[in-house]
């Protein structure tokens, strides 16, 4: 048995014997390195990166001007149209309101305008470079009035008729 | 057991070093160096040249991606003979999952019984025995390969496939008694006893 060990181990020794490697080897590797996937990679994944990003900010520059688009529009409609049922929301409801119906002189900013209770909003601005404050209220038909202080605001509110006028 | 020469003059570990600073010609000699003992193993692997040296290109190009990495933790050639190892089995399965069918194929032909006799029947009639020890499972032929290939030691083998080294030896008699049975079941067939 021994005999037929020592045989097959020549054998296996004879019959798997290291051989040299072909001669073009390295530059077949060398070829492969330099269209290796793996570097292509390292260029493909910051361009898609780029495009993305482009891609990404173009996405919210259209989103911004889609919204100042429909702002332009709530306002280009008039107030009956910008209060035209709950579409507009009962957050910003009052403030697209005082945008529509207050007088062209008075500054309509976001900032300077404020809610007051669910339903009345106070616009500051400056009159005689000293700060005033305008409020506006609307009633259950989607009209409103406009008043220079609170009083005159309920007293507003509680006797304009279904056109926003006293 | 043949042991091929490098034809370098530096020394393994200033090739090395070379290697991390990315220097070129440290890369090609570190080829020069170990090229014949990795298409060797990857030939008597695969038995295929073609297959070897796609495998021996990919494993310098792993080898060159991470000689950074090696601090000399252990031997060198150790973990360049993982590496190709683990290229070779990485390859089987990728052939593997493309071609299941195929390889179902091949393990009914690898499996004890009158398919492998026949196979190893001609591999005696063409005078092969490494076509024998190709009908063997992968990691049997891979333990075969770097026994008699590169002429390790059990150690070195246990190292390199990362189990102990009494399964390295009882893997090695297993696959002796293997063959020891095939090719004698294969003279009694032929009517030669030259094996006994």
């Amino acid at each position: 048995m021994n005999s037929n060990r020592d045989w097959l181990d020549g054998e296996l020794s004879r019959q798997l014997a290291p051989v040299r490697a072909p001669g073009s080897l390295w530059a077949a590797m060398s070829d492969r390195r330099r269209r290796n996937p793996a570097q292509a990679a390292l260029v493909i994944w910051p361009l898609l990166s780029v495009l993305f990003l482009t891609a990404s900010a173009d996405l919210l520059w259209q989103a911004g001007r889609f919204g100042a688009g429909l702002r332009h529009l709530a306002q280009s409609a008039g107030p009956e149209h910008a209060m035209s049922g709950r579409r507009a929301g009962e957050q910003t409801a009052p403030v697209i309101w005082v945008k529509c119906s207050i007088p062209n002189d008075l500054p309509t900013q976001a900032g300077n305008i404020r809610r007051r209770g669910h339903w009345i909003a106070a616009v500051r601005y400056q009159r005689a470079a000293a700060p005033a404050m305008q409020l506006a209220a609307r009633n259950d038909a989607w009209s409103g009035a406009t008043a220079r202080s609170r009083t005159e605001l309920e007293c507003a509110s509680c006797h304009m008729d279904g056109h926003g006028q006293l | 057991m043949p042991v091929l020469q490098p034809a370098v003059d530096n020394t393994e570990d200033e090739i090395l070093e070379g290697c991390r600073r990315g220097d070129s010609e440290s890369f090609r000699a570190l080829f020069e160096l170990h090229k014949d003992k990795v298409y060797s193993v990857a030939l008597r692997f695969s038995g295929d040249p073609a297959a070897a040296e796609d495998i021996t290109q990919e494993t310098f190009l792993k080898l060159f991606e991470s000689v950074g990495s090696f601090r000399g933790g252990s031997k060198f050639q150790s973990w360049l003979y993982r590496l190709v190892v683990n290229v070779c089995f990485d390859r089987k399965r990728r052939e593997r999952r493309f071609l299941p069918a195929l390889d179902q194929f091949l393990d009914a032909l690898r499996a004890p019984g009158p398919g492998v006799l026949d196979e190893v029947m001609r591999a005696e009639q063409a005078g092969h025995v490494r076509t024998a020890v190709r009908a063997l499972p992968q990691e049997q032929r891979m333990v075969v390969v770097l026994r008699y290939t590169l002429g390790l030691s059990y150690e070195e083998i246990s190292e390199i496939l990362g189990c102990p080294k009494g399964t390295v030896a009882s893997r090695l008699n297993r696959i002796h008694q293997s063959l020891e049975r095939r090719l004698v079941a294969l003279a009694d067939r032929r009517g030669k006893r030259r094996f006994l």
